[in-house]
């Protein structure tokens, strides 16, 4: 650890020291009321769910268990529970009612009021205001209205258009988060982690909507209770199935279509869910690409499967099974060099959960999870065999426990222990009767082990304090194959480190606090700082987002990733418009941040141990974020604007001189609008632009070896023209009263046709007629207009 | 859907900052050949060049010396259609010998260049054949199987040239081996031709009835890291895979180019 961390883990800790004592002088004239919202005819629990009391002028949000507390003056209270979709309830608490018992809600679905869309599950009813620093929220009923490409609604792609959410090109499925790299965004679908989010080059996220509940994005001010990432936490839940009657969905568009089944295995006990999507790229390839083709037999296929048992053994006591499987299947076939690529990737995860809460308020989530992401590509061409896969696989226990100590105070305190394994590149190569040596044919295997503690404390009605610390340590751990090289290079030795041994360990200390303070009634400013390690990394190997992307763990040459984030953001009350807003401003420091060395060969790294051919830097982002949202009325939606600086330094790249990374974006603007035309019709638009990608580009040539040779300007010192594109959709929704609801999406992605480069090359023309060489840049657009239709029945 | 399968390209507009012109140094010598030197400077990338610009490219005004323990020779400046088009520094004295290092001066005003190699000791393949395509069985590689010497750390550049047809000996696609990967055994594999051809069908494949001289250089690791990285900068062209990277150099003294020895083996192979 250097001195520069050291010093930022001295100044939060004991911002932590203090934020952890203070509570200790403060009153406890109030009581917390607990309890659980439910659906009554699905005896689903109901995340999202508003609980208000209006004499109190207090409220809460509903979490994705259908938890919620709230704490209130003792004496006599009217709650009133509402969810969009739901006819409103209320109860009655009274003083001599023994207040530590939980209350549970049953709402009923107001078929009146259900939008046509009826694969909203979460209700948009938080306030940005309300949560903690640098969190955000996005229903899935906010998604299904955002125009999308090929009308499929993404969940992850959506989120660049929030503020403070770039990413690096056209397609690009990985999120870029205040600054950080793809890497350092932790995504998690019921606890475990997904590590390549993105199907078909990133034109699609592997999370299928149909399976999901609620997101929650923190960018900032994380929680000790997560740990292992940098920039950001993108929690999924899935939903659960219906508890009382099966009910299912299916779709069809022009890229995917997917399949939906919900219903319960013991009504009120255990439910069932299962969705399947798949592309039909692969069904159609055939018919574009003839038998007369030397490619014919080339094609695209994507399947990905979602299954969660849920089983309610009381109101107080949950467990549920989740399962994703996803993969990719890209295949080439030339017949006139006798060739074959194939290339297939994808996520695999298990995940069981429990939770479990007493009459005393305690509440218990555990997690036992397995989640894997693998590439195999190989090549053939008659005995020659070129294979290369990489990947990627842990498992997880969690263990926390939530406490309220006061009516003021929640604790929450656990443990997180995980086993990687990590092969990131293991490559065979097979010509004729030989079979050739690789290095690094062991994989990688590292374990880790951490306690956290999160400390939540509302003093009063206009400040929020939360405060943690997250212990972690972590372990490089045999068998391992170390080469021995010699002076060119050339393994010359091996030590064999057997299994169980110690190669490298790293113990960090994780400080978070974030303050959340209303001054002035109507205006809250909210300040979080934390220190945060990541032992994971994933090393780009491409210019493009292509899956080639491999996860190395921290070894002894390879030390874990540190990142400091300080945020003050300012939260207008803005309801009197009908809005609301932020403007919120960040700075982060990272150092251990890792890259390929320069001018290393893809084919390069096999010679030798993957993390010898890595060098490490320092990386920072300043910027600020705009948000404005209309959260009410016919017209709804919101503008988000970052102006933002991203830098790396690596004393091994680009001579030691800064540089800015690809997802480096001075401005980004993000337009979203939904408009209500009648009770059938709805209609959106979204607007993107961003600053052009930071790029490299040849400054001159030059002859070598007979052939011309480009030389390259500095890296990423030239951006290319700015990302700009408009898309609208139509939606037309079912007719509530029927049994059977058909709903029609019409859409057209980008539609005034801006070729937005996917990447560009150089070309180097010769005119034989003239004998006369030319130069010219080209662009690859992915995307231009795209009109599509998708229809989705409800039964 | 379809403009995923064949995307969009057009050209692309970007302002390419301007650039000093810097020398370009490529040299080489072989065991019992004599050194040759092409001299030449840099130009900016949106140049249109043709082949009297190419003329223009050259320096002809250096002092190219080469050096071994033996003696050393300046050389001169010929035309020697063997190798290039274009006018070459060449020597006609001192020949490359296997075990000797040999050090390249280059002079050009007041700015001196230098770099230095060593001749090795050369390895022949074992054996060549040919072997037909499915489609056209006229058409084919060659294949080589080259023995590998048990000791490790053997570098390898692998050339042709079909007579009557090249006038030069052409560097294969994937011609640069080293035995990383089979230190000390036996290995099969295809030669796939590459150069600017007008045949229409032969692409990267031989043609039977075709008389192919394969020349397997041994070159020194820091000579096979230099043509490795040019030649991973020509394959980025084109490649999105690739990161772009400054110009790699062997030469002392802020030129471009490098400077390479080479123990070769000729061998002939008659496609039948």
């Amino acid at each position: 650890m250097d001195t520069g961390d050291q010093s930022r883990i001295r100044q939060v800790a004991i911002f932590l020291l203090l934020a952890l004592l203070v509570p200790k002088l403060a009153g406890q004239n109030s009581v917390t009321i607990s309890g659980t919202v439910k659906n009554r005819i699905t005896g689903g629990f109901l995340a999202g769910a508003n609980i208000i009391s209006p004499t109190a002028k207090k409220g809460t949000t509903a979490d994705h268990n259908g938890a919620w507390k709230l704490i209130l003056s003792p004496g006599n209270h009217l709650l009133i529970a509402s969810h969009v979709g739901f006819r409103p309830d209320t109860i009655t608490i009274k003083r001599e009612d023994p207040w530590f018992l939980p209350y549970d809600i049953y709402l009923s679905p107001d078929t009146t009021q259900i939008p046509a869309a009826r694969i909203i599950r979460q209700v948009d009813t938080w306030k940005i205001r309300d949560l903690p620093p640098g969190q955000i929220r996005l229903s899935v009923n906010e998604i299904s209205k955002v125009p999308a490409l090929f009308g499929e609604q993404d969940l992850l792609n959506s989120l660049h258009s929030l503020p403070g959410v770039q990413s690096v090109s056209e397609g690009s499925g990985y999120l870029y988060i205040r600054g950080g790299n793809a890497d350092q965004n932790l995504i998690l679908l019921d606890e475990a982690v997904i590590y390549n989010p993105s199907h078909l080059l990133g034109l699609f996220s592997v999370i299928n909507p149909s399976a999901i509940h609620s997101l929650s994005l923190y960018k900032g001010g994380i929680p000790a209770y997560y740990g292992d990432r940098l920039a950001s936490v993108i929690e999924l839940t899935s939903r659960d199935g219906n508890f009382r009657k099966f009910s299912g969905e299916a779709s069809l568009g022009i890229i995917a279509s997917r399949i939906f089944i919900e219903g319960p295995l013991v009504k009120d006990k255990v439910s069932l869910l299962f969705t399947l999507r798949r592309t039909q790229l692969d069904l159609l390839t055939p018919f574009l690409i003839p038998k007369t083709s030397v490619f014919h037999g080339s094609g695209y296929s994507f399947l990905d499967f979602n299954g969660k048992i849920s089983w309610t053994l009381t109101d107080h006591n949950k467990i549920w099974l989740s399962v994703y499987s996803g993969s990719d299947d890209f295949r080439l076939n030339d017949k006139e060099y006798t060739l074959t690529d194939r290339m297939s990737w994808g996520n695999r995860l298990f995940s069981l959960n429990s939770w479990n809460t007493t009459p005393a308020g305690l509440e218990m989530r555990t997690s036992l999870n397995w989640s894997g992401y693998a590439l195999d590509f190989n090549q053939v061409y008659r005995d020659y065999y070129v294979g290369l896969n990489t990947g990627i696989s842990n498992i997880k226990f969690k263990h926390e426990f939530l406490i309220r100590p006061t009516a003021t105070q929640l604790i929450r305190t656990g443990i997180e222990i995980q086993q990687y394994r990590f092969s990131p590149y293991q490559t065979s190569i097979i010509a004729g009767a030989e079979t050739l040596s690789i290095g690094d044919s062991i994989p990688y295997r590292a374990r880790e082990a951490a306690i956290f503690l999160h400390h939540e404390w509302v003093p009063n009605r206009s400040i929020s304090l939360n405060t943690g610390v997250r212990l972690m340590y972590y372990q490089h751990r045999g068998p391992f194959d170390r080469f021995v090289n010699d002076l060119q290079g050339f393994p010359v030795d091996t030590i064999h480190y057997p299994k169980g041994k110690t190669l490298a360990d790293y113990t960090r200390l994780e400080p978070r606090i974030s303050l959340s303070w209303q001054f002035y009634p109507g205006q809250t400013i909210k300040v979080s700082a934390s220190h945060q390690y990541q032992p994971v990394h994933m090393v780009p190997v491409a210019t493009t987002t292509l899956p080639l992307d491999l996860w190395i763990p921290s070894t002894a040459l390879v030390a874990p990733q540190a990142g400091s984030s300080f945020s003050l953001g300012w939260f207008p009350d803005l309801e009197w418009a009908g809005l609301e807003g932020y403007a919120d401003g960040f700075y982060r420091y990272f150092t251990n941040q890792v890259e390929f060395i320069e001018d290393q060969s893809l084919l390069g790294f096999v010679k030798d141990n993957l993390d010898r051919q890595l060098t490490t830097g320092t990386g920072k982002a300043y910027g600020f974020e705009l948000f404005i949202r209309k959260k009410t009325g016919k017209m709804q939606g919101w503008i988000g604007y970052t102006w933002s600086q991203v830098w790396r330094i690596f004393p091994g790249i680009n001579k030691g001189n800064p540089f800015h990374p690809r997802h480096d974006r001075t401005h980004d603007l993000n337009l979203v609008l939904m408009y209500s035309l009648n009770s059938r019709w709805e209609g959106s638009l979204q607007f993107v632009y961003a600053t052009g990608q930071p790029t490299t580009i040849p400054v001159s040539v030059y002859v070598m070896n007979g052939t011309i040779v480009q030389n390259f300007s500095e890296r990423n010192s030239i951006r290319l023209p700015a990302y700009h594109r408009v898309d609208i959709a139509m939606t037309r929704k079912p007719d509530e009263r029927k049994k059977f609801q058909s709903t029609w999406t019409f859409s057209i992605y980008n539609l005034y046709n801006r070729l937005n480069p996917f990447f560009i090359y150089y070309d180097l023309q010769w005119d034989y007629e003239k004998n006369l060489l030319s130069t010219r840049t080209r662009q690859v657009a992915l995307l231009p207009v795209l009109p599509s239709i998708t229809w989705t029945g409800r039964f | 859907m379809l403009s995923i399968l064949t995307a969009c390209i057009s050209d692309i507009e970007i302002k390419v900052p301007e650039t000093e012109n810097t020398y370009v140094i490529e040299g080489w010598i072989e065991q019992g050949g004599f050194a040759h030197v092409l001299v030449s400077h840099s130009l900016p990338y949106n140049s249109t060049i043709g082949i009297a610009d190419l003329f223009e490219l050259l320096v002809t005004d250096a002092q190219v010396t080469v050096k071994s323990d033996t003696g050393e020779e300046r050389l001169l400046l010929v035309e020697d259609t063997m190798y290039t088009i274009l006018p070459v520094y060449r020597g006609f004295q001192l020949r490359g010998e296997t075990g000797k290092a040999y050090t390249l001066e280059v002079k050009i005003g007041d700015q001196v260049f230098t770099s230095t190699d060593t001749l090795l000791e050369p390895i022949g393949p074992d054996s060549l054949w040919f072997s037909p395509e499915a489609i056209n069985d006229s058409l084919g590689y060659i294949h080589m199987r080259l023995k590998d010497p048990p000791e490790p750390g053997n570098y390898y550049r692998i050339f042709t040239k079909r007579l009557g047809i090249d006038t030069d000996y052409t560097g294969l696609s994937g011609s640069l081996l080293d035995d990383h990967l089979f230190n000390g055994t036996a290995i099969n594999f295809p030669l796939i031709r590459t150069g600017i051809t007008t045949e229409t069908g032969d692409k990267h494949f031989f043609r039977k009835g075709q008389r192919v001289v394969v020349k397997t250089g041994v070159i020194t690791s820091r000579y096979f890291d230099f043509l490795s990285k040019v030649s991973n900068e020509i394959g980025q062209t084109l490649s999105p895979l690739s990161f772009q990277v400054p110009a790699v150099t062997l030469m002392n003294g802020g030129a471009l180019g490098g400077w390479g020895c080479y123990a070769i083996t000729l061998d002939t192979l008659d496609i039948k």
